[in-house]
């Protein structure tokens, strides 16, 4: 099999779960212009009540639906309790709030489940398949992963394209004052752009721990490369999300199969320096459609 | 009937209005003029709900509508073009459109409203799916006003509608305000800088200037009233 073949599949799936924790960043971003550093932190959070889930019950999926629910409800309780409090103080305080909601939850998960690192089970197998007498480098459970967020991919494009929520949220973004007066219940709106957003993160979250494995910071460094495939995207932008975290995926593959694997984490942070300096806008955001 | 009884706002200690009282009636236009820091969009803004008064009421019927939410106050029947429009230039004009009338939540009717803020300014139909940054200054006017009326409104409030369009997207405007109101029953809040157009067609006119009230008349009266004119709109 082609080295390089084999860098870009293995590429396109890690990809697809940094646009998965990029996807959430952004709607966070839409919504309440935060970057939500505690991202990773709620997806470890979730993947852990997950855990718990199957553990207790013997089914995956049971395990998946309520972590999908739990996203939804600690996204909504972080923007109603944490967030909105400081909603007219300067942006700075609320991504240093988020940034002790981070360090909270390592600290609180720990606690309750102990911090050694577990082994999380996937729905299909994390073994390569084999197709007549060769292998590819391609497991079931990377198709799973691919398959699944196209999907939230594409109903969120729907949910934002197609439904009068999805309008309703988009507004709310662009101009929250307006929205209301008329008639859009912004506050609401952001509460639930929040819980959407957790919820794409807890799925990131499971579908890195059958292969990166579980413990209290496992999201750490896939947070700084959903953090750069976000805004690599421009940061506003969900297809841009999705085009970000697969080229980081593909790049770091291609660092870490050509250069070596230590280099991935300083690769990601030189992708993110580079596009900061060469195009800070992102790739996806036209500098015209910008609020000025 | 809108009521505002000893209205007063501060803005950091600083009053932009001090005791303002009002009645708008359940039919016609009312115009608020005065000078530029006079309050005319404190009060309006007060009205919809977008900045808390310090002391005073306003109420709509029988409900107090102080301490309300803006989006509670537009399910009153009271919709707001704010001053400049407010359109919201990274949707189309359909969807800015649609937007307002989402909480209606009645897909029927839905089309009906577009269809008749269409037909009232055909401008709109050519553009409807372009966005709204697309449209020009008046017929983003024309945007922000079919919006408003998109929620089927009962008392619009207008925030300085005619500032920095041309005289003749002006008289446009004026015009149309005045058949909506003529023809849908519509009672009509108008604040202006420009007191020559809005008092060819309102029926009553309120003077604001540093926050109070200095006078309150019937719109013609008050247009030959050359001295307050002088006095306080400077011309």
């Amino acid at each position: 099999m082609n080295y390089f073949f084999v860098l870009t599949l293995t590429g396109v799936a890690a990809g697809m779960i940094y646009a998965a924790l990029a996807l959430a960043l952004v709607l966070v971003w839409r919504a309440t212009r935060v970057v939500n550093f505690a991202q990773g932190a709620m997806a470890m959070t979730t993947t852990y009540i997950a855990l718990a889930v199957i553990q207790l019950t013997g089914n995956y999926w049971f395990g998946f639906i309520v972590a999908l629910a739990a996203g939804l409800l600690l996204g909504a309780v972080a923007e109603r309790g944490v967030v909105r409090w400081v909603e007219n103080g300067p942006p700075l305080n609320a991504v240093i709030l988020t940034l002790g909601l981070l360090l909270i939850l390592e600290a609180v998960v720990p606690m309750i489940w102990g911090a050694q690192i577990r082994s999380f089970p996937a729905p299909f197998s994390i073994a390569a398949m084999q197709v007549g007498a060769a292998f590819i480098p391609v497991s079931p459970f990377n198709l799973f992963t691919v398959g699944v967020v196209l999907l939230v991919m594409v109903a969120l494009l729907v949910l934002f394209r197609f439904t009068g929520l999805g309008l309703s949220m988009r507004a709310a973004a662009f101009a929250p004052e307006i929205a209301r007066l008329l008639g859009v219940r912004v506050g609401r709106l952001l509460t639930f752009g929040w819980g959407l957003a957790t919820m794409a993160g807890a799925l990131a979250g499971m579908l890195v721990a059958p292969t990166l494995l579980l413990y209290p910071n496992n999201m750490d460094a896939i947070l700084v490369y959903g953090f750069t495939a976000a805004v690599l995207g421009g940061l506003d932008s969900p297809i841009g999300a999705l085009v970000g975290g697969l080229s980081m995926g593909l790049a770091l593959s291609f660092i870490g199969g050509y250069l070596g694997p230590d280099l991935e984490t300083a690769g990601a942070l030189a992708i993110l320096i580079a596009i900061l300096m060469l195009r800070p806008q992102g790739l996806f955001v036209h500098a015209a459609e910008r609020r000025v | 009937m809108l009521e505002v009884e000893g209205l007063s706002v501060s803005y950091g200690g600083v009053a932009a209005l001090d005791g303002v009282s009002l009645r708008i009636p359940d039919h016609g236009i009312t115009a608020v003029l005065g000078p530029n820091g006079a309050g005319k969009s404190t009060l309006i803004r007060a009205i919809a709900g977008l900045v808390r008064p310090r002391a005073g009421t306003v109420s709509y019927g029988r409900r107090l509508l102080t301490g309300m939410s803006p989006e509670a106050i537009v399910r009153m029947g009271i919709s707001m073009v704010p001053e400049g429009g407010g359109i919201i230039r990274e949707l189309t004009v359909d969807e800015n459109l649609r937007l307002a009338h989402l909480w209606r939540r009645d897909r029927a009717d839905l089309r009906k409203a577009l269809d008749e803020v269409m037909a009232l300014f055909p401008p709109l139909a050519a553009r409807r799916h372009l966005p709204a940054n697309s449209l020009s200054g008046g017929e983003r006017q024309m945007l922000a006003v079919g919006r408003a009326l998109m929620s089927r409104p009962e008392l619009l409030l207008l925030d300085e509608p005619s500032l920095g369009l041309a005289p003749k997207v002006v008289s446009l405007i004026m015009r149309t305000i005045r058949d909506l109101c003529a023809k849908r029953g519509l009672s009509v809040l108008l604040v202006e800088q420009n007191a020559r157009s809005a008092l060819s067609i309102a029926d009553e006119a309120l003077l604001l200037s540093s926050g109070r009230t200095v006078a309150s008349r019937r719109a013609g009266e008050l247009a030959h009233e050359e001295e307050l004119w002088h006095a306080y709109l400077g011309y």
